[in-house]
């Protein structure tokens, strides 16, 4: 009787065992799918964040390629066709001004000579759209430039400041920060009613910044976070697509600054 | 709900019909619950097997679930008329292929997932829930089996209820999985329907 009791406890004990191994199986292979699926979807996610990432950088390059062709368009337009006839007008300015009697004569100097002035600030406006231009020139001259046709015009008080020995980053990316030194510059005119605007060149080894801070009116970032085709927005995106960051930091009624950040010596293009 | 979660739906309560009114007629008629579990084993098969064939994208897959459903159901015919008579004998040839694809089919719906991996929590994907329901279900199935046969053999009668409870249990957990696997489904087509 004992006997077939413990024959009994022993199957019992048997199919405990084996249901027991069969479920620690099942519930282990469950658990490293799970894990597996877990790898699987962040390397998924990367793959995806990383083709995104590239698709936005091509989409970002082609749109600045499209807006420099327009604007090299722009540039030689008014280079050679309206400064051109400009240049005929104020000749024949020139022509008319010595035949005619002295009331009307100092007249045509002041239209001559306006006339003159508005070759000179084409000529200036056409550089700065110029992409050879800019290369030729470099970040620093173009800026100063810059600095100086806005000062001329009287609209903002424009100071120019660097730190540390320039060195080049290369014609793309230089052309990239004047074009938002541009962007910023314009904006600053546009919205911001500022009597100041200063911007700072830094030069260090590890470190290229260039930063653009005006006493306006200023504003909440946060509002302009959702605004993709906003100017700053832009700003944001050229700066990335050097390879560098932009930060934008205002708050109402005290002013804006613009700050770019790259590493020189990553060499980004594109 | 997408058409394979509704099938699944659709079998539930086909099979608690089948167990709560088929099991006391078949038995009133026939003395035992043969035939209730031909239909039920057929019947689960069918449901079974066409959800996978819509959760498969690949075509061969499908072409291999449709020949599976196919080949069964043409022996099924067979083995209920020869073999394993539908009144007298449990369908126990054709519940031991059909678990063999339940688990191959698992498998490769596994295997699928990982190569298409959806931003979204497991836990909340009901194509897991099933699909690990539909394993745990198929890979027991064989443990009960060798179990009951031990056990009828060696004639211990706590042994054989042992694991009539135990495959209750599994039952109902298999049950469970599957209505988390439907309802995760609905929520999920409420949320982006609603």
């Amino acid at each position: 009787m004992d006997r077939h009791i413990n024959i009994k406890d022993d199957n019992i004990n048997l199919a405990v065992i084996v249901t027991g191994l069969t479920f620690a199986f099942l519930v282990f292979s469950v658990v490293y799918f799970v894990v597996l699926y877990r790898n699987r979807q962040l390397k998924n996610k990367k793959e995806q964040d990383e083709l995104h990432a590239n698709y936005r950088q091509e989409l970002l390059k082609t749109q600045l390629e499209v807006q420099e062709q327009t604007l090299n368009y722009i540039s030689s337009e008014i280079h050679d066709n309206i400064t051109q006839v400009l240049s005929f007008v104020k000749l024949t300015l020139g022509n008319i001004a010595s035949g005619v009697e002295d009331e009307k004569k100092s007249k045509v100097i002041e239209t001559r000579e306006l006339v003159a002035q508005t070759i000179t600030d084409l000529r200036d406006l056409s550089k700065s759209l110029s992409f050879e231009y800019i290369s030729s020139q470099g970040l620093i001259r173009t800026i100063e430039k810059e600095v100086e046709r806005v000062n001329k015009s009287g609209l903002i008080h424009v100071s120019l400041e660097q730190d540390g020995s320039s060195y080049p980053l290369g014609e793309q990316r230089e052309l990239v920060l004047f074009r938002i030194f541009q962007e910023s510059l314009n904006n600053t005119l546009k919205h911001a009613a500022a009597h100041h605007l200063k911007i700072m060149l830094r030069y260090h080894t590890d470190l290229f910044m260039l930063m653009l801070d005006d006493d306006g009116s200023g504003f909440f970032v946060e509002k302009l976070g959702n605004k993709t085709g906003s100017g700053l927005r832009n700003i944001e995106n050229r700066a990335t697509l050097i390879g560098g960051t932009a930060t934008i930091d205002s708050s109402p009624g005290k002013g804006c600054s613009v700050k770019v950040v790259l590493d020189p010596l990553r060499q980004q293009l594109f | 709900m997408t058409m394979p979660f509704k099938l699944l739906a659709i079998w539930l309560v086909i099979d608690f019909l089948l167990d709560s009114c088929g099991n006391p007629l078949c038995i009133a008629i026939f003395k035992n619950n043969a035939l209730l579990s031909h239909t039920e084993t057929i019947g689960e098969f069918l449901f079974f097997a066409s959800t996978y064939y819509y959760l498969f994208k690949e075509i061969w897959i499908k072409k291999l679930v449709m020949g599976c459903i196919i080949t069964l159901s043409v022996f099924f015919v067979i083995n209920g008329f020869t073999l394993q008579p539908f009144t007298k004998a449990f369908p126990t040839y054709v519940i031991m292929p059909a678990e063999i694809m339940y688990v191959v089919f698992a498998v490769l719906l596994f295997k699928q997932m990982l190569q298409y991996p959806m931003q979204v929590n497991i836990t909340k994907q009901s194509i897991f829930w099933f699909n690990t329901g539909i394993l745990f279900f198929s890979t027991t199935m064989f443990l009960v089996f060798s179990l009951m046969n031990y056990y009828s053999k060696h004639s211990t009668l706590e042994g054989m209820t042992l694991v009539l409870y135990f495959w209750h249990s599994i039952d109902i957990i298999f049950t469970i999985l599957i209505c988390v696997a439907i309802l995760n489904e609905n929520k999920y087509a409420v949320e982006n329907n609603g």
